[in-house]
Formats: C-alpha cells, sequence, structure tokens
C-alpha cells in the first residue's frame, strides 16, 4: 500500500513536471517585447525598476530565446516554484501565491455548496430513475440530466440573470456586495448579503453539474439492480427498499464516493465563466481577467496551481477506491 | 439452399406491434402485483394433497419481448411432497430455472410475468389477532401460570399493563403463535411473498461467484436473514445461529465470518450461499443447479451436505439439474421437462429403469457411462424448438425417432401409466385408458 | 456433410417432408443482423429519434438557408433604427433605509452605429442586432461554424487517438510507457485557461482575428485527443487478455492478425458513441471560446459570440432578448441532439440494455 502510494507520488511529479514544460514552452511562444508592453504604466509609475523586469524576462526565456537561456530561465523558475515562490503578478502587482490564496475562499464557498446540494438532489433522482427504467421519471430526470449537459454555463448563467435579475428584480444583477450598505450593517447582514448574491450563481453550478451525476448515478445503479446478488438478497425476504437502499446503494456508492474525492480539490480552482458572468471576485475570474491581459506569471502560477489541484484529485480517487471497496484493499 | 426461402425476418412494423402491445400486456400484469391492498381471500387457497409442501398447477410463466412472446413455461404441473427431493431435469433453456423463479416470485419483470396457473404452498406463518398484532407464546411456570416480568399502571386511565415472560427460542427470538396457511405464490402481495422467501422457501442459485454481495461481509449477509425473520433476536443470536450453519456446511466460522465474498474460493462460496438458505430452517429449499459452477469433489461433498440437510431439517428439496447423475443420487422422485413443458414424470426408479418418453429415453442414451464400450456417445438428432414460436403439436415430434402420423395432431395428454409415473406421448396412449392430468 | 445427413433424415422421415410447407421450426426463426438489430433499438428509443430530427434539420438550415436568405451574414440594415427606445436602468440604495429604487431612464435616439437592434419582423425573422445585421440569417452561418468545426475537430481527434492509442497499446513496453504519460499530462492541463493564454499568444503575435478559430480548432484538437487514445488502448489491452484470443493463438493464427480482426468490431461501438458525445461539448467548447471572444470574432457569425453581443446588463435590461436567446436555443439544441444520439447509440450497441 506504502510502495503504491510512493509510486504514484513520483508518477505525479513527473506529470506535473511535463505539464510546467507545456505551458513554459507556450508563455515562451510570446514575443520578447511583450512584458515591457505589459509593464509600461507600472514603470511609468515607478513601482517596478527595469531591473526587475529583466529578471522576470529572464525568468520566462523571454529576453533569451537561446536552448541555453530557455534551460537556464526554467530551472530559475522551477526553483522558484519549489520554494513556494509562483512569481509576481503584474495585473494584480501581488505575488501570486497571495492572489491565489486570498481569492480560493469564495470561490470554494460557491463549489462547495454547490457540489452539497448537488449530491442531495441527483443520487436520489439517479436512484429512483434506475428502479424505475424507462418509467415516467426516468424519462423526466434523462431529459432534464441532458438539458443540464447541453447547457452552456455562459448562456445559462445570462438567462438567469434576464429572468430572476432584470425581469423578476429578485436578484442583483451582478458583483458579491450591494453598493451603499449602510454602515450599520452588522456581520450577519453582510453575510446574508453575500448570500443573496450568491443563489444565482449556485444555481448555475448545480445545473449545470447534476446531470452528470444523476446519470452515473443511474448508470450505475442499473448495472447493480441486474447483479446475481440483488436477486439473493430478494430471495432472503428482504423489503424492496432495503434491497435497494442497502444492498445496491452501497455498491452504487463506490464509483460514486470515488468520483467525489476526484472532486474536491477541484473546488479550490474556481468556476471561471460562472464568477466572470456574475461578477463574483472569486479566483476563476480573478484568473480570467489576468489570463486575458497576458499576466505571464500569473498564467504559469495559475496553470501550476490546478494541474496540481487535478493531480490531487486522481490521487485522492484512487484511494478513495482501496477505502471504499473491499475487493481492491488486499489485492494492492 | 431452399431453407433460405423459410428464413423470416420480422418487419420494423411486427416489431413495433409486439412491442407496443408487450407494453400493454406488462403494464397491466405489473399494476396487478403493485395493488396497495390485496384482499386475503384472493390468495389463500387450498392443497389438494396434504401431504404436499408445494403444488404447481398448470403454470403458464412468459416472457414478452421485442421479437414475440416467449413461452418460457408453458402449462407445467407438478407436486413436491413433504420430506422429499424432487429433481427437475432438462437441457438448458427447457424452463426448468424459471419455474424456480416463479416459485420465488423472483421473475425479472416486466418482460416476464406469470401469466397463468397456481403455485400452492403450505406455509406457517405468525397468527395475527384482529389488531393485526403477532400473538406471542407465554412462557408457563410449573402451575400452567404465565410469569409476570413487571407491572406498571397507566398514569392517564389507571388500567394496569401487565408485562408477560414470553417464550424465546435458543438464539433469542420471540415465539409467537403460528398456523398454517396455504398460500397462492402467484397471487400473493410482495409483502406476504417477501415473509415466505428466506423464511420458509430458500433458494440455492447457479453462480456461487457472483450472488453474494460483494460489499457486505459473510457474516453481515447470514446474520441478516435470522435477524429479518426472527423478530426480536439479538445480533449475538443471529451469529451464534450464523456459525451453527456454517459449521453444518463444513466451514470454520472464524475463518469467514468477517471476511469478505471475494476472498473465497468457489467452494467455500457456495457452501456460505447453502448456509444462507439453510439459516431459518426452510421447508423447501430450491437447488438451481446448486453443483454445477463446481469442480466434481466439491459437487460430491455438496449433495452429500444437501441430503444430510434435509433429514436434519426435514425439509424438501427442489434440485434443479441437466446432470442425471445427480438426479439419480439425490432425487425420488423427478420431472422431465422439454420446451417449457413437463413431459415425463415419476419416482427416481421409474424414470431410470423405465423411462418411457422418447427424449427421456435420449437423455439416458447420451449420458456416458464407463465400463460400456460404444464408438460414439449417443446425441438427440435436431434442436430444441424456437421458443417464440412453438408448434402446436408435440414439441419433441421434429427430433423424435419413433414420430408418428397422430404426432402431427395436437399436443398429447398425459398418460398415467402407473401411479406415479406420468409421460406425455402419444406412443402409450393406447396402452393405458386416458390419461389425467399429474 | 450436414447437408446429405438431413437428405438422408428427411427421406427416411416422410412424415418430416410433408409438413415441409409449414417449414422446418428453425427455419422459421426470426433472424436479425446485428446492424439491424441496433438500428432497430435506436430508433426505438423516441429521444435518439428527436436528436437525428434536429441536427438534420440543424445542418439543412444553416447549409441550405442562406441561398434563400435576402440578406448575408454581414450585411446591414439601418433602416430598422429610426427611433427606437433605450432604457437604462440605475439601482441604488436610499441612505439610512432598506429601500432599494429602481431609476430607469428612457432615451430615444437615432439611427447611428451600435443602435440598430430591432424586435423581430416580417422583414428580419428574428429581428437585427445592434449594427443592423439580421440575426436569422447570422443564425444560419454561425451554425455552419459550429457544425463543420465540431465534425473537423472530432475526427482530427479520432484519428490521433486512434494511431496513438493503438501504438501504445499495441506496441506495449516504453511506447506504451511515453503515449501515456503524454495522456496523463494532457489530461492535467486545464483547457480554458491554456486557450486563454494562446489568444493572448496569438494576439502578441499578431495573428489576424479571423485566422484565430483555426489555431483555436488545432489547440483543440492537440488537447483533445487523449480520451479516445485511452479508450483505444484500454480496447486492445483487453483484447489481448480475451479467452478467444488465447484460443486462437492455440489454433497458431498470429495475436496480431487476430487484434486488427476483432479490434474493430469491438471499438467501433464505443468509438462511435464517443465521438457523437465529443461533436456535443466540442460545439459547447467552440460556443464558450467565441463567447469569450477567443474564438470566431465578431462581425464573422458565431453562436457563441451571438449571446456574448447579449450578455451585457444594457442589452438585458433594453429587453432585446432576440438577440442572444435563438443563438443559445441553437447550441442547446444542438448539443442537446447529439447526446440524444449518442445515449441511444450507446443503448443501442449494447447488449445488455436489450429489452
Amino acid at each position: 500500500m506504502v510502495k503504491y502510494i510512493v509510486k504514484r507520488l513520483l508518477m505525479s511529479i513527473l506529470i506535473l513536471f511535463g505539464v510546467s514544460i507545456s505551458i513554459y514552452f507556450l508563455v515562451l511562444l510570446m514575443p520578447t517585447d511583450f512584458v515591457d508592453q505589459k509593464f509600461a504604466s507600472q514603470i511609468a509609475q515607478g513601482t517596478m525598476d527595469k531591473a526587475a523586469i529583466q529578471e522576470m524576462k529572464e525568468k520566462y526565456a523571454l529576453a533569451d530565446k537561446s536552448f541555453v537561456g530557455i534551460l537556464k530561465g526554467y530551472t530559475k523558475w522551477l526553483g522558484g516554484v519549489c520554494t513556494g515562490d509562483l512569481g509576481r503578478s503584474f495585473k494584480y502587482d501581488a505575488p501570486v501565491t497571495t492572489v491565489i490564496v486570498e481569492n480560493m475562499g469564495i470561490s470554494f464557498g460557491i463549489s462547495f455548496v454547490a457540489l452539497v446540494l448537488q449530491f442531495v438532489i441527483a443520487i436520489p433522482l439517479g436512484i429512483k430513475a434506475a428502479y424505475h427504467q424507462y418509467g415516467k421519471i426516468d424519462y423526466t430526470v434523462t431529459v432534464l440530466t441532458m438539458m443540464g449537459i447541453s447547457l452552456p454555463t455562459f448562456f445559462l448563467a445570462t438567462l438567469l440573470i434576464q429572468v430572476f435579475s432584470i425581469n423578476l428584480g429578485w436578484f442583483p444583477v451582478n458583483g458579491l456586495v450591494t453598493a451603499n450598505l449602510p454602515v450599520d450593517t452588522t456581520p450577519f447582514m453582510r453575510f446574508m448579503d453575500e448570500v443573496w448574491h450568491l443563489v444565482l450563481p449556485m444555481t448555475t453550478l448545480v445545473i449545470l453539474s447534476i446531470g452528470g451525476l444523476m446519470r452515473h448515478t443511474r448508470t450505475n445503479m442499473l448495472e447493480v439492480l441486474n447483479a446475481d446478488y440483488i436477486r439473493t438478497a430478494r430471495a432472503k425476504g428482504l423489503s424492496e427498499r432495503t434491497v435497494v437502499y442497502k444492498h445496491a446503494f452501497k455498491n452504487t456508492m463506490i464509483p460514486i464516493v470515488t468520483m467525489t474525492a476526484g472532486i474536491i480539490p477541484s473546488l479550490f480552482g474556481g468556476a471561471m465563466i460562472t464568477e466572470t458572468v456574475f461578477g463574483i471576485p472569486g479566483i476563476g475570474k480573478m484568473a480570467y481577467d489576468a489570463l486575458k491581459l497576458g499576466d505571464v506569471p500569473f498564467v504559469m502560477g495559475y496553470n501550476m496551481f490546478l494541474a496540481i489541484l487535478t493531480v490531487i484529485g486522481t490521487l485522492l480517487s484512487d484511494l478513495m477506491y482501496m477505502v471504499v471497496d473491499p475487493r481492491v484493499k488486499l489485492t494492492k | 439452399m431452399a431453407e433460405n426461402k423459410h428464413v423470416h425476418r420480422i418487419s420494423a412494423k411486427e416489431l413495433r406491434a409486439t412491442a407496443k402491445q408487450n407494453i400493454k400486456i406488462t403494464k397491466r400484469y405489473e399494476k396487478l402485483k403493485k395493488r396497495k391492498y390485496i384482499p386475503e381471500s384472493e390468495y389463500v387457497t387450498e392443497m389438494k394433497d396434504s401431504n404436499n409442501v408445494l403444488e404447481i398447477e398448470n403454470l403458464h410463466t412468459y416472457f414478452f419481448t421485442d421479437v414475440g412472446t416467449v413461452k418460457a413455461v408453458n402449462s407445467v404441473s407438478f407436486n413436491i411432497p413433504q420430506g422429499a427431493t424432487v429433481g427437475i431435469v432438462g437441457e438448458s433453456g427447457c424452463g426448468k430455472s424459471v419455474t424456480s423463479l416463479s416459485v420465488m416470485g423472483l421473475v425479472q419483470g416486466p418482460t416476464g410475468q406469470v401469466v397463468d396457473g397456481e403455485i400452492r404452498f403450505k406455509s406457517e406463518v405468525l397468527k395475527t389477532d384482529e389488531k393485526g398484532k403477532y400473538i406471542p407464546v407465554y412462557e408457563l411456570d410449573e402451575n400452567g401460570e404465565k410469569i409476570v416480568l413487571s407491572e406498571k399502571i397507566n398514569k392517564r386511565t389507571g388500567e394496569k399493563i401487565v408485562t408477560y415472560k414470553q417464550k424465546q427460542d435458543e438464539t433469542g427470538g420471540y415465539i409467537f403463535e403460528k398456523e398454517s396457511k396455504v398460500y397462492n405464490l402467484v397471487r400473493a402481495p410482495r409483502s406476504e411473498l417477501a415473509k415466505i422467501r428466506g423464511r420458509e422457501i430458500a433458494m440455492i442459485f447457479q453462480e456461487p461467484m457472483t450472488s453474494l454481495n460483494p460489499v457486505f461481509t459473510i457474516g453481515q449477509q447470514l446474520d441478516e436473514v435470522y435477524l429479518l425473520h426472527n423478530p426480536g433476536v439479538s445480533k449475538e443470536g443471529a451469529k451464534a445461529r450464523t456459525y451453527d450453519m456454517l459449521k453444518l456446511v463444513g466451514i470454520i466460522p472464524e475463518n469467514v465470518y468477517t471476511r469478505y465474498p471475494h476472498e473465497l474460493s468457489g467452494g467455500m462460496r457456495q457452501r456460505v450461499v447453502i448456509a444462507m438458505a439453510l439459516m431459518c430452517n426452510p421447508r423447501l429449499i430450491i437447488g438451481d443447479e446448486p453443483t454445477t459452477a463446481l469442480d466434481v469433489t466439491i459437487q460430491a461433498q455438496i449433495l452429500e451436505l444437501l441430503r444430510d440437510i434435509k433429514t436434519k431439517i426435514n425439509g424438501s428439496i427442489m434440485l434443479i439439474t441437466h446432470d442425471l447423475g445427480v438426479i439419480a443420487e439425490m432425487a425420488d422422485f423427478v420431472v422431465v421437462m422439454y420446451a417449457g413443458r413437463v413431459i415425463e414424470t415419476g419416482t427416481a426408479m421409474e424414470i431410470f429403469c423405465n423411462p418411457l418418453h422418447p427424449y427421456t429415453i435420449g437423455l439416458q442414451k447420451s449420458k456416458p457411462v464407463v465400463n460400456q464400450n460404444k464408438e460414439r456417445l449417443y446425441s438427440i438428432p435436431g434442436n430444441v424448438p424456437n421458443p417464440i414460436e412453438m408448434p402446436t403439436h408435440c414439441y419433441f415430434k421434429d427430433r423424435c425417432d419413433r414420430a408418428c402420423e397422430k404426432c402431427s395432431g395436437e399436443y398429447p395428454a398425459y398418460v398415467q401409466v402407473s401411479p406415479t409415473h406420468t409421460v406425455a406421448c402419444y406412443l402409450y396412449q393406447d396402452q393405458k385408458k386416458e390419461g389425467a392430468d399429474v | 456433410m450436414e447437408e446429405e445427413k438431413k437428405m438422408i433424415e428427411e427421406q427416411a422421415a416422410p412424415v418430416q417432408q410433408e409438413t415441409k410447407e409449414e417449414g422446418f421450426l428453425a427455419d422459421n426463426i426470426r433472424v436479425l443482423s446485428p446492424g439491424k438489430l441496433v438500428a432497430r433499438r435506436f430508433f426505438r428509443s423516441r429521444l435518439s429519434i428527436v436528436g437525428l430530427v434536429v441536427i438534420l434539420s440543424l445542418f439543412l438550415i444553416s447549409f441550405i438557408g442562406p441561398i434563400f436568405s435576402r440578406w448575408g451574414e454581414k450585411t446591414q440594415d439601418l433602416s430598422g433604427g429610426a427611433a427606437i427606445h433605450g432604457v437604462t436602468g440605475f439601482e441604488f440604495k436610499v441612505p439610512d433605509s432598506d429601500e432599494v429604487i429602481h431609476a430607469y431612464i428612457e432615451t430615444i435616439s437615432y439611427p447611428q452605429l451600435n443602435k440598430n437592434q430591432t424586435s423581430p419582423s416580417a422583414d428580419h425573422w428574428l429581428g437585427t442586432d445592434d449594427m443592423g445585421m439580421d440575426i436569422f440569417t447570422r443564425l444560419m452561418y454561425g451554425g455552419r461554424i459550429s457544425l463543420t468545426l465540431g465534425f473537423i475537430v472530432i475526427i482530427l481527434e479520432t484519428i490521433i487517438g486512434i494511431i496513438l492509442g493503438g501504438l501504445a497499446g499495441y506496441f506495449g513496453k516504453w511506447v506504451d510507457n511515453i503515449i501515456m504519460r503524454i495522456v496523463d499530462i494532457l489530461s492535467c492541463i486545464p483547457s480554458l485557461p491554456i486557450m486563454l493564454i494562446i489568444s493572448v499568444v496569438l494576439d502578441s503575435n499578431g495573428v489576424p482575428g479571423r485566422y484565430k478559430i483555426y489555431y483555436m480548432m488545432v489547440m483543440m484538437t492537440a488537447l483533445g485527443w487523449s480520451g479516445i487514445a485511452r479508450l483505444v488502448r484500454g480496447q486492445i489491452l483487453m483484447l489481448r487478455e480475451q479467452e478467444y484470443m488465447v484460443a486462437a493463438e492455440a489454433c497458431g493464427i498470429p495475436v496480431r492478425q487476430q487484434i486488427f480482426k476483432h479490434l474493430v468490431p469491438n471499438i467501433m461501438p464505443q468509438l462511435i458513441v464517443t465521438m457523437t458525445l465529443g461533436l456535443g461539448s466540442i460545439i459547447l467548447t467552440e460556443a464558450t471560446l467565441s463567447f469569450l471572444g477567443l474564438g470566431v470574432e465578431y462581425p464573422s457569425a458565431s453562436w457563441g459570440t451571438m449571446i456574448e453581443a447579449g450578455a451585457n446588463p444594457d442589452v438585458l435590461r433594453s429587453g432585446y432578448w432576440n438577440m442572444w436567446i435563438p443563438a443559445g436555443i441553437c447550441i442547446v439544441l444542438a448539443v442537446l441532439a447529439f447526446n440524444f444520439i449518442g445515449d441511444g447509440l450507446r443503448d443501442a450497441f449494447d447488449p445488455k440494455m436489450k429489452r
């Protein structure tokens, strides 16, 4: 078991290394004077001096695109990453790590609540649909699922804004805080205000992700319900409820729990489009703004951050598999 | 080849029509089954012969598929007497398993439906009083008085509530009054069926590898049956019972109780499945090819075990197999099935020493015998007819080497050759007077 | 041999010969070829038929429709912009109270650039956008882009995926190791951020906007083939472990020959399903990129860009829903249809789903 984990960790590091090289070469494709242009204003304001820019150019091999230059730049950058220094974002004029850490909270909050809601709704519906295969519930669930999968995020978000914010006026159009909040607003009221702003974004996330989970649950459940051991359970005289919600459910949960473990790290990465359309200052929107400007340090830093999250996710889900499924435990 | 002309491909129209009709039919049956309240008069009947545990009469189980209706079980009738082992033989696909699943009420719906017929089972059910509660059996002291456990006075009404000591069995299960009722399992509601399954009729399935739930331990799966059917039993009581049963099937309980199914070998798993079937002392055990998936030495052990257990719990066994050797070893009575119908029944002696139906004879001939020197093993020519379009004449006619003109007529009636021996074949029609139903 | 035996048997049993007209039972077996079975199961599902009809009509309308349209993709009709009412809204809080005041300022403006939105009319079935371009016509042009692009990308992805996955599965060892590690890396690279960077790289290198979508296509292909490669490799490895492969080897038939012989029928169903479902997601990605301004650039029409035109609060408040909702519906319809077809195919191919 320990040997397996160590092997997986080493493999993960190798993968991350590959990811970093790929992104690094993409950045390399930018013209040499790119950084100069982008930092023009900061230089003019005097917040940044020429030496810092030169150092940055070196780090991203924008100054010297010879092989040696690239190698030197890459090792320098890698050294920084290993010590936790992802560089300094010029869009936010702050270290990339700080930007990421500071804005991660709100993104995680939205995604987490959305995830919980999604589970509460999708799993029971998926089970019901599988149990009544080809019945009315099944068709409804299938169509809803498909709708969820087929809706483009930005379209759904815009639609929700049009209907609930503009036509009905129930929710704010965008942002996280109401402008001109009275000074004496209690922290609780402020919190409620934020929640009020976050209802639509969360709804968007739930609607979009619910379909996949529902389908996943349904397919798994269908497979399990046709298994021989379900027939055995019925032959024991168990009630349908026990058969479905104890014997079948535990088997269905194995892939779902595994999948969830894989999702958790990605909750920190932010929902880029949703946050952008709703104007919520989470990590997703921050990243979008910086990436659109070509904020080189942020690009490298943020992408590495996401890659690390993904790697952790796959690792977690594999480990989870061993924890949940008794069949896997001993073979590995 | 000339036959090619006869190949009939179904048109899309036909398909849609059958599909539509199937949905209609299956919906009707499903609705009938799913009714909330089913009056007792619909499913409580009487046994024809009180010596029988199970009487199957005129059973029809159909599968409504897209290409047509498969009559998997087509008018099957036979009895299982108390304490006897009845073997059901036949080729694969002849409806043996479907018959057993019909008894358990486990035919996979909505495609599969028991369309007609009765399955009567003598059940020992817990007696209920007018409020629908079970009537407890109390322990009596030397004077024949109930033992008072506690006395309480209801504060509101001032009534005295006396709790008596209820009788318990050795595992701590409370004992209630029982009564004997005959259920028609085809019409019985699901809740009643659930009470019978596992407690009075237990089934041993064919595939030991897949019939245990992979995510529960052996202990959990066995305890569950006992806890379910014996109200009041403690977990320790159930565990004790599980240990007993595992010992009975020849497993050291400590080794497997906390194990998961995948950690056991096939033979072990089949033993566990058998132990599971024995948990509640069922009066009827249905073995659906319990030894097919096992190798020969283990097969013998398992059969030995089943026979032992039968005498121990005084139950009946319905043994389904295509292995004549197993039948010869185990069965008191034999039912031979072909293409969804019973073609011959009789005692094991009669079937083996005096087989009458050409198919039964063929079956026996195709069994290898050790000390006989034959160049080739006999095989019955031809194939089983397509289950979707069954002919009206004898199903075996086309493969029969003794077919005569009469055989093209309608399906032969049963001929009673001896009090226990019946056969459905025209060859014997003249020998005896009109045959009655089984 | 078989026939001879039958003949003899037939002669020996005259009764059987007589009933030949009714047909032997075996002859009467209703035979369906596997292809027909799949087709039948596919058309059995109402959703698959709906999907097929929707996709076909979208294709027809997109590719044939513009021929009959009076308007071109970029023709501007400024006549409709006469005196339109624009409404701009404000929202502010009254100090020291909970009241929120919504104020609207109604403006009347005259024909000018960017203010030519019109509602649906006989001339313009779905109205015009702010540049006075016919929305219905643009929807058709957008459809051309989205649908063709989807097909091109998925076909390229499949080709690369089959080749690399096939190599990995067939040769195994270090070839497999290298290819699969690349696949791992690709699946760890976040696609949207990468697309954003590429867009910036293209911009900074001065690539004209109209070519951008092609670069994006290439990138989408480059990032997307890994799934199919995994599928193909997995299938080959699975095939190798099948017992019938062992049986074939025992018969002296080379494994290599067997793999290719069995691979095609084994993998085709899954591949077709993956491709169909992939088509939907590619259309979604393309729309998202266009929406973010990374794909097709205005004034070229694309469903994504058309929604972007509507997705700012001002347009939303003005009530010109016709500027963006039809495009959104088109995307949803297309993706939904592909998903329906893909699901229908999956069920049709899977013999376990037989009812």
